[in-house]
């Protein structure tokens, strides 16, 4: 008797668990791959003079989210609640649904008497109505578009989970003159392309500037005086130094992820490897010691691995390898030369130059090889680098021009879309992407 | 069916209990982790703002520009970095309660129970036809150029992203009660308003399951997330997990296209978002 007790116990509760335990469900796998609608307000203003900073501040948001490629701002007239009314009786989330925004930014900016601006604003789900953000800055009132672009990163990480980007500078070369006396200047700006500087006077020739990806230095290749020297400029105290002099080479140095050592590649003895250079005590090691031509190095973001361009294999080719010389490992078997590879700071892509019948591409692939991928080409594409989120790259394009060449800055999505000329001053070439501002 | 169990329950509950309970079971100590309610943080009542951080910023010292250029150029100053002042709280009004959502559209002539439902046209290749290749993952939807076909002018303006077509879901995972083409409809209803991040590190990887809570007009009434601890966490699946809650309850696809007569086993059912497929 007590067996069957038993027995019925365990039929019963198998039973019922199965049939609680039921829940139907589905599964869907095809979504799309558009920019999100997102409404972004003017901010409220509680005064005449901060009016201009309510509509300038979310403007600045609106152009860097549209620029991304990630987000499609709804047009403000679109909109219905206006900004006061936000303020005083909070979101009425049918109204901005009706706009077909699927998020919203409102905002208000107060300036009080000693100067000091404070700039709050809020994130909403405007399908779940829900908060997603809430966070206040105070600052002086000329930082202001520092302001907008921190607003932009954290509404960016929110809504697409990854770091963002606005936050940055860009040092490139801006190029002026006919193409047989061009004038060389190391030049910096915004990553909008906003307060555009000269960081030298154009006097001797520039190339290849690289930001640390922890500090803010920059390294660049100058010829002063007819001879190939590497500097280190500093942004926050404005010293430039030398680092050496570097016969034979055509690149400037990387950082390592630290910012601590750079890695660069030299000739030497007849032969051109790679080296790496210790920043605190300037000891120089050799990595790699072979017949063939290494060039171009960049550093994996764990700072253990290097790759490289290489014609090793008898054609100019990329390689990784670990920093102690094991593990070498050539990813890159195609048509033509690969050349120039730059790490993604995420670590899952390289981007490279590619050139084949006469005809320059920029591409990506993973480290294991697997996954090239062209984004772009032209007459003349070359110099990618990387957004300190691994999600944009900028690179420069020249274009024939009668006898002159036009040389311009561009940036597209690691996707392979949204590809978008970056206004310059005057002409501009090998872009290096800042970390993001402390 | 129904009533058999719960008497089978019933007895085995007044008579079977006993026999399992002489040996308890050792239970670990049960570890608690609270999560933060976003919505709890910020509706504090004090609508101010708490008081400003001390340790401001200040700006740097002015600095002797090192090149002459003729004109000087202005200082280089590191952008200040502007003080964060404590979270805002949200202005003291209550949180509404996702409650029955009546989302007014033009009348329909119902449809009659017994009357059958004509099969919808199936635009694309059974799924018979189509084999899901291992290989194949989301950086099929990315751009590649080939050395062959390669673009001949720089783009001036900016491209947009590939308009997807709806397609039927390719796999084979499905509720036993739904039909195959009942599944395709629901979830070409849903599709055009599921945003997949394609760029973003390890996006194939983000399945995100939700728990949907429907009306009786077939339009959702609540969605859950069912890894909280993964949704506080991880910022990649927590992103993948709104834009999938953004999409059942986006007004173009709320209403799911569910069969009426299959109302009382799908009003609570779970979906699973899974981009891993996608071609």
């Amino acid at each position: 008797m007590r067996y069957i007790f038993s027995l019925v116990f365990v039929l019963a509760l198998l039973t019922g668990t199965a049939v609680m335990a039921q829940v139907p469900e589905a599964r869907i796998t095809q979504g799309n791959f558009q920019p999100m609608p997102i409404a972004i307000s003017n901010f409220h203003s509680a005064s005449a003079a901060d009016e201009k900073l309510a509509r300038d501040i979310p403007g600045i948001v609106r152009a860097n989210l549209e620029r991304s490629g990630l987000f499609r701002p709804i047009n403000q007239n679109a909109f219905v609640q206006v900004p006061s009314s936000i303020h005083k009786e909070g979101v009425r989330f049918p109204e901005w649904r009706a706009t077909g925004s699927e998020s919203m930014v409102s905002g208000s900016v107060i300036t009080d008497s000693q100067g000091k601006t404070r700039v709050e604003f809020r994130l909403w789900d405007v399908l779940a109505e829900k908060q997603l953000i809430g966070t206040a800055y105070t600052t002086t009132d000329s930082n202001w578009r520092r302001i907008a672009h921190i607003m932009s990163d954290e509404i960016y990480k929110r809504l697409t989970g990854e770091d963002g980007y606005f936050d940055t500078r860009i040092v490139y070369i801006a190029e002026s003159g006919p193409a047989q006396r061009r004038v060389k200047q190391l030049a910096i700006m915004d990553q909008d392309g906003a307060n555009n500087q000269y960081l030298t006077n154009g006097s001797y020739l520039v190339l290849t500037p690289r930001f640390s990806p922890e500090t803010q230095r920059i390294t660049y290749l100058s010829y002063q005086g007819g001879k190939p020297r590497v500097y280190l400029y500093d942004i926050n105290s404005g010293k430039h130094q030398v680092l050496g002099s570097f016969p034979g080479m055509t690149f400037a140095p990387r950082f390592s992820p630290s910012g601590r050592k750079i890695v660069f590649s030299m000739a030497k003895d007849g032969n051109t490897d790679l080296f790496e250079m210790n920043l605190s005590n300037r000891n120089v090691r050799r990595l790699t010691s072979n017949s063939a031509i290494d060039t171009a190095p960049s550093y994996s973001p764990d700072g253990k691995r290097v790759v490289f361009e290489s014609d090793r294999g008898g054609s100019q080719q990329l390689y990784v390898m670990n920093l102690d010389g094991s593990g070498l490992q050539r990813i890159t078997f195609g048509k033509g030369r690969y050349a120039n590879p730059v790490w993604s700071p995420r670590g899952d892509m390289i981007a490279f130059t590619r050139m084949y019948q006469r005809k320059f591409y920029i591409g990506v692939i993973r480290p294991d090889g697997k996954g090239e991928r062209l984004v772009t080409n032209a007459y003349h594409v070359e110099g990618p680098s990387w957004s300190p989120n691994g999600r944009v790259l900028i690179y420069f394009k020249e274009t024939p021009k009668g006898n002159q060449r036009s040389a311009r800055l561009y940036t597209i999505d690691i996707t392979g879309y949204n590809e978008r000329w970056l206004k310059t001053p005057r002409d501009a070439s090998d872009p290096a992407w800042s970390p993001l501002n402390p | 069916m129904s009533v058999m169990l719960h008497v089978m329950l019933a007895a085995a509950l007044s008579f079977g209990i006993p026999y399992f309970a002489k040996e308890p079971i050792e239970m670990e100590q049960a570890i608690t982790v609270e999560i933060a309610d976003m919505a709890e943080i910020s509706q504090t009542p004090n609508i101010d703002a708490p008081e400003e951080r001390e340790d401001e910023i200040q700006a740097p010292a002015e600095r002797k520009p090192v090149y002459n250029t003729g004109a000087a150029p202005p200082d280089l100053l590191t952008p200040q970095a502007p003080d964060i002042a404590e979270e805002v709280p949200l202005p003291p009004e209550e949180v509404v309660k996702p409650e029955e959502r009546v989302i007014k559209k033009p009348p329909k002539p119902t449809s009659k129970p017994n009357k059958p439902k004509p099969k919808p046209k199936i635009l694309d290749k059974p799924e018979e036809d189509v084999k899901t290749a291992p290989e194949k993952d989301i950086t099929s939807l990315l751009k590649s150029l080939t050395l062959d076909n390669p673009e001949t002018e720089p783009a001036q303006q900016p491209q947009d992203f590939p308009d997807n077509q709806a397609r039927t879901s390719q796999i084979a995972d499905f509720s036993q009660d739904l039909t195959r083409s009942e599944r395709d409809d629901l979830n070409r209803g849903v599709q055009p308003c599921w945003n997949v991040n394609a760029g973003g590190k390890y996006a194939e990887d983000l399945v995100v399951s939700l728990r949907v809570f429907i009306n009786t007009d077939m339009n959702v009434r609540d969605v859950q997330i069912l890894d909280s601890l993964r949704y506080a966490s991880d910022t990649h699946f927590r992103a993948a997990a709104d834009a999938a809650r953004r999409a059942l309850l986006n007004p173009r696809c709320s209403k799911l296209h569910l069969p009426p007569e299959k109302y009382e086993q799908w009003k609570v059912f779970i979906y699973h978002f899974d981009p891993s497929h996608m071609l």
